[in-house]
């Protein structure tokens, strides 16, 4: 399942050691795929998101992308406040 | 660069001794990039660790040597004259019984650059070895059969690097061959 969203890059799909989850081993088909995506956005060498991938984590966390939110308001500025005069 | 404030570096309670019983051994001839030191750091936060990850030449990788619990230890040992400072690292194994595939990858290795990679208990990891000086096996300390029925049969190695500095290597270990 998770070979629809990443794909192994620069070695043959098999074990590496990571620091944070020991060994993985990418011939296997049972990984994690949060675990495999939080390797990706640490930068991992040997994994990258396949353009499926990139679809539905974009989608799962648009703040991790670099899109501008559509719904963006605008800011307007208020009028200035016209101040009663000699009620002080 | 800044100094900083050196607090009592216990994470979660978490500080136990002694190294993984696995470290992983690679020629250093077969490294085709290396992590680098950092870069100009802005303060001593950012002066411990090692920058990017290393690569292997294609169809290479790292080795896994097994070690017996306890038996595995890395000596971080300042040397050096005065405004010359540097590191030893001295890092012990024992690999139980005589496999004759253990045998052969001493006599493979005993003249050999190397680089070592050792896990510690607390997650950080120490590369021993780097572009311009590699880790040698310097001693086989405790190796043979033992002397008596009680005794201890197996190979005890020591690898020996020196460095500048000492730092933690934050990356990956490839255990499958480069492409």
């Amino acid at each position: 399942m998770w070979k629809k969203h990443f794909k192994v890059i620069g070695i043959v799909p098999g074990r590496v050691k990571t620091r944070r989850y020991g060994i993985l081993d990418f011939s296997h088909e049972d990984l994690d795929e949060n675990i495999l995506h939080s390797l990706v956005k640490e930068n991992f060498p040997y994994l990258e998101l396949t353009p499926a991938g990139n679809k539905h984590f974009n989608k799962k966390d648009p703040e991790d992308t670099e899109t501008v939110p559509e719904n963006t308001e605008k800011i307007i500025p208020s009028p200035p406040v016209k101040r009663k005069e000699g009620n002080s | 660069m800044d100094l900083l404030d050196i607090s009592k570096g216990i994470v979660d309670g978490q500080n136990l001794g002694g190294l993984h019983q696995k470290i992983y051994i690679a020629l250093q001839a077969d490294i085709l990039t290396w992590p680098t030191n950092p870069d100009a750091p802005a303060d001593t936060s950012l002066n411990g660790s090692l920058v990017g990850d290393i690569a292997m030449v294609t169809g290479k990788k790292f080795f896994e040597f097994y070690s017996t619990e306890d038996a595995a230890k890395l000596d971080i040992s300042m040397i050096g004259e005065e405004m010359g400072k540097g590191f030893e690292f001295k890092l012990s194994v024992f690999n139980p019984g005589l496999a004759t595939e253990l045998l052969g990858f001493i006599n493979a290795t005993k003249n050999e650059d190397l680089v070592v990679i050792a896990p510690d208990n607390n997650g950080q990891q120490f590369l021993l070895g780097n572009a311009l000086r590699s880790a040698k096996i310097s001693g086989s300390e405790g190796s043979g059969t033992g002397g008596t029925t009680e005794g201890r049969r197996g190979m005890g190695l020591t690898f020996t690097f020196h460095d500048g500095n000492v730092y933690d290597y934050p990356g990956a270990v490839p255990l499958t061959p480069a492409v």
